[in-house]
């Protein structure tokens, strides 16, 4: 027993207040006690469910049917049917998972390696300047940058001119009506890919390292390139794996840059899941249109749950 | 102590105040804008001087006794946006001079309406756009559509014929601004070689009205460079399949790219040379598809596409019945033939620049062009173009090109059936609730009078040729007869329609990717008929699935 009285009645209402409360009542008396800010919370997540959730499960409902947006008619598997016979859409999905593939590579390498330089930059001034460089463009709209590299693939467009410029008129080609360079003229579209968001994500993780770590490294002779992989990349695992996520989710969804781009073609050679679902819904083919939809997301979930449990995102430092 | 503010709730309750009178004001701010209406308004209107079309300004005044006195407020959807004529009566002067003439000198003769304009989007999503809107009940008071293909499908829905007003009754009433004694006998409207009204159910139901063009409109139509041409040799435009190849050929021996196609777009430069092209070839198994099913239309004349156009029920008998099959060769000689075609292309037609509508004619690097009669006020009056032109239209597919040649007419896209020549008018449900009817009807009346479509033909050009003549007899001038010739040889009289064999969406989409594999070799023909027959069938199957009600047990052989 505690000698000192005060502590004797604090001990005592501790063992009060300790007596267990059952979890229901207690999540009913957190929101009790905050209930304005859930009061709130309320509208917005009202409106969450009514315009995004509600849809998404509409539309996932919806695959099982033919439905043109006012008739729908039960057909069961049908569409799914449609939709694993369908060897022009494996085609499409061949191709998204190589534009996806390169993507990845493009965004664990290129932003790192600027962010990289710009951190080892000895003067903040210049730190200053090289990151404002490199966001700049990110305010130019996608859509714009889109048609620049359109005009860029053409037939009398910078690329071929420059070829021509240098004496290789035999390289010159239609790059995105040809069967065999669309899909890597896709990929290489945004060309030096150094993306200003996903550059000053790492460079805020590099920026964050603690001085005694780099210091520790440095004592213990880690300089240079040892010093950027046994050390520093390590401590920004977790803002590589944030990137490769939202890489995955937004390559599986995106078709905007292809549609404007090649519309999928030549014939089906650049034609990605996420455009094929579109031209569903422009045919008013919804059902068909949910299903590929339903699809994607099973997938987008599969590889968000795999990233998050089984790939390490950070490091402990000791 | 540090003092901590928390939300208290009296905060709460003032934001929540805040906010609601937000939303409140917000809401009844007015969401309409309206037309000023002036006394007097000067509009550019295109009249034709000597044989040549010209621009002209001119004061605008009411020509109609003013009717008893309406006031309100109405809202009209044109096809594309009426006040692009505002900013561009030249380039807009074919499609929207008449109607945006008569829709002031209405205006003026009732200043106490007031009219919204409303455009719908042109990206192809228009139908989308007008049966959504339809369903929801947020159409405007008057909407223009196309009352043939996907519009008139929806609407014969049972489901779907309460939406819009049956004015049947209002025809049976004289036109205040006509003569005859009932705005019915106002039809068929002078100069108008097709029904200025068509029902889309049966005679006893008016559920479209008027057309805002008159006379013969070809619609589509290939507009060549006469400069390109004679220095190629070409004295005259090509009249067969046979004569298009072998202009083709002497323009590229002559240096010069024949014709521009856009292999990324699903329509039109690629898609409706098909369309033409099956309904000359296809004509045997057309003429059996579109009587196969409704026993009304046995007894239709072949050459009337009103009656003989393809219903998707037909389509899809056809396939389930094998009448129609990709893999035929009958049907896969146009494939070839367009393939053979495709060398005198422009180069990059697979990826085309983005040079606007037209930029490649105008800019000379491809000599044939296709585009419709809305084109051809910018074509003559643009300073884009340096050349003297002509037009002609699709060719006639004839046994010197192909043994599966039918003698079938030519068809093509266009006429007052024509998607953007023969939108016509209806009239949502909702139009009556709001009270807007008498507006709207007296509007509709104004403009489908004889002495408005007397008007209409003042206006608007190409001009109008009465029934029984000749575009010769009408323009004399040879210059303006070779600008004018594809619209009117053939004439676009019903027979000269096309009858739309190819299906729309999926199957389209497939269609115009396996012909671009065909084309540059990566499939063989007989791979493309394979492949094509698959879709079909997947098209037939889904139709069928979403349209429980036909009697599929019943459907006869072929």
């Amino acid at each position: 027993m505690p000698s000192n009285p005060d502590a004797s009645t604090s001990l005592s209402t501790e063992v009060k207040n300790s007596r267990p409360v059952s979890p229901s009542r207690s999540v009913w008396k957190r929101i009790r006690k905050n209930r304005a800010l859930y009061l709130l919370l309320f509208p917005i997540l009202a409106g969450m469910l009514l315009f995004q959730y509600y849809p998404a499960f509409k539309a996932f409902y919806r695959s099982f049917y033919k439905w043109d947006g006012r008739r729908a008619t039960w057909v069961g598997l049908l569409n799914f049917e449609y939709f694993f016979s369908d060897s022009h859409l494996m085609v499409a999905w061949a191709n998204i998972f190589q534009l996806l593939a390169f993507r990845v590579i493009v965004v664990i390498t290129v932003p790192v390696l600027a962010a990289y330089l710009i951190f080892r930059l000895p003067k903040p001034r210049h730190r200053y300047v090289y990151r404002v460089l490199f966001v700049i463009p990110i305010v130019v709209p996608g859509v714009v940058q889109v048609m620049l590299w359109k005009w860029f693939y053409s037939l009398n467009g910078a690329i071929n001119f420059l070829l021509r410029s240098v004496g290789l008129d035999s390289w010159t080609r239609l790059w995105l009506g040809d069967f065999d360079t669309a899909l890597y003229a896709l990929m290489f579209m945004g060309f030096p890919w150094v993306g200003g968001v996903t550059m000053l994500i790492y460079l805020a993780g590099l920026m964050a390292i603690p001085r005694e770590v780099l210091d520790a490294a440095l004592v213990d002779g880690a300089t240079g390139f040892k010093r950027f992989w046994f050390v520093e990349l390590p401590l920004i695992q977790g803002q590589i794996k944030l990137q490769v996520m939202l890489t995955v989710i937004g390559g599986l969804q995106d078709f905007y840059r292809i549609q404007i781009m090649t519309n999928g073609g030549p014939g089906w050679a650049t034609m990605v899941p996420g455009l094929r679902m579109f031209h569903a819904y422009q045919q008013l083919d919804l059902g068909y249109a949910s299903a590929i939809g339903l699809v994607l997301f099973i997938l987008i979930f599969t590889l968000t749950v795999i990233n998050q449990r089984y790939i390490s995102g950070s490091v402990e430092i000791r | 102590m540090m003092n901590q503010k928390r939300l208290t709730r009296r905060m709460f309750l003032r934001i929540l105040a805040l906010v609601m009178l937000s939303v409140t004001v917000a809401s009844c701010a007015p969401s309409t804008v309206t037309v000023e209406v002036t006394k007097e308004v000067q509009v550019k209107e295109t009249v034709i001087v000597e044989g040549t079309p010209e621009v002209v300004e001119k004061v605008v005044t009411a020509t109609p006794e003013p009717t008893p006195e309406m006031s309100g407020q109405i809202s009209i959807l044109w096809w594309h946006d009426l006040k692009y004529y505002e900013e561009d009566p030249i380039k807009y002067s074919t499609q929207y001079g008449p109607p945006y003439v008569m829709l002031q000198e209405w205006k003026e003769a009732h200043p106490g309406i007031e009219v919204e304009l409303i455009s719908h989007p042109i990206d192809g999503t228009e139908y989308q756009w007008i049966t959504t809107n339809l369903i929801a009940g947020t159409l405007p008071d008057l909407v223009m559509g196309w009352p043939s293909g996907d519009l008139e499908k929806f609407l014969e829905d049972p489901e779907n014929q309460g939406l819009v007003y049956d004015m049947q009754e209002d025809m049976q009433e004289p036109n205040p601004y006509g003569s005859a004694p009932t705005w019915e006998e106002e039809f068929p409207l002078p100069l108008s070689l097709a029904q200025g009204r068509i029902p889309w159910t049966d005679s006893d139901s008016a559920h479209f009205i008027g057309q805002y063009k008159t006379g013969q409109q070809g619609a589509v139509v290939f507009y060549y460079n006469k400069d390109m041409f004679s220095a190629a040799g070409i004295e005259e435009a090509p009249a067969t399949w046979a004569d298009l190849m072998d202009v083709s050929e002497k323009l590229k021996e002559a240096g010069y790219t024949a014709y521009y196609a856009d292999g990324t777009k699903a329509c039109c430069s690629i898609r409706w040379c098909f369309d033409w092209g099956f309904d000359q070839l296809m004509d045997p198994v057309i003429q059996e598809m579109a009587r196969a099913i409704n026993p009304e239309k046995a007894d239709c004349d072949p050459t009337d596409t009103s009656c003989l156009r393809i219903t998707d029920e037909e389509r899809s008998w056809a396939v389930t019945k094998g009448l129609w099959r990709a893999d035929d060769p009958q049907y896969l000689e146009m494939v070839r033939l367009m393939k053979e075609w495709t060398p005198y292309w422009n180069e990059d037609w697979l990826a085309p620049e983005d040079l606007g509508d037209g930029g490649y004619w105008f800019a000379s690097r491809v000599a044939i062009w296709q585009n419709g009669v809305w084109a051809l006020n910018r074509v003559i009056e643009t300073e884009e173009r340096d050349f003297e032109f002509g037009t002609f239209a699709f060719p006639e597919i004839t046994e010197e090109s192909t043994e599966y040649a039918t003698g079938a007419p030519i068809r093509r896209h266009g006429g007052l059936t024509g998607g953007g020549n023969g939108n016509s008018f209806f009239i949502p449900t909702t139009t009556v609730e709001r009270g807007n009817l008498p507006i709207v009807l007296d509007y509709l009346q104004y403009i489908t009078s004889a002495e408005a479509h007397e008007r209409f033909c003042d206006y608007q050009y190409p001009p109008c040729v009465p029934i029984g003549q000749t575009v010769e007899d009408v323009v004399t001038d040879p210059k303006e007869l070779d600008r004018l010739s594809g619209f009117f040889n053939p004439p676009m009289t019903q027979e000269h329609v096309v009858r739309y064999l190819s299906w729309p969406g999926a199957s389209q989409d497939a269609f115009n990717r396996l012909f671009i594999e065909y084309a540059t070799d990566r499939i063989s023909l007989e791979e493309f008929g394979a492949q094509l027959q698959v879709e079909f069938e997947r098209e037939a199957e889904k139709l069928i699935a979403e349209n429980p009600g036909w009697d599929t047990a019943s459907w006869p052989e072929p």
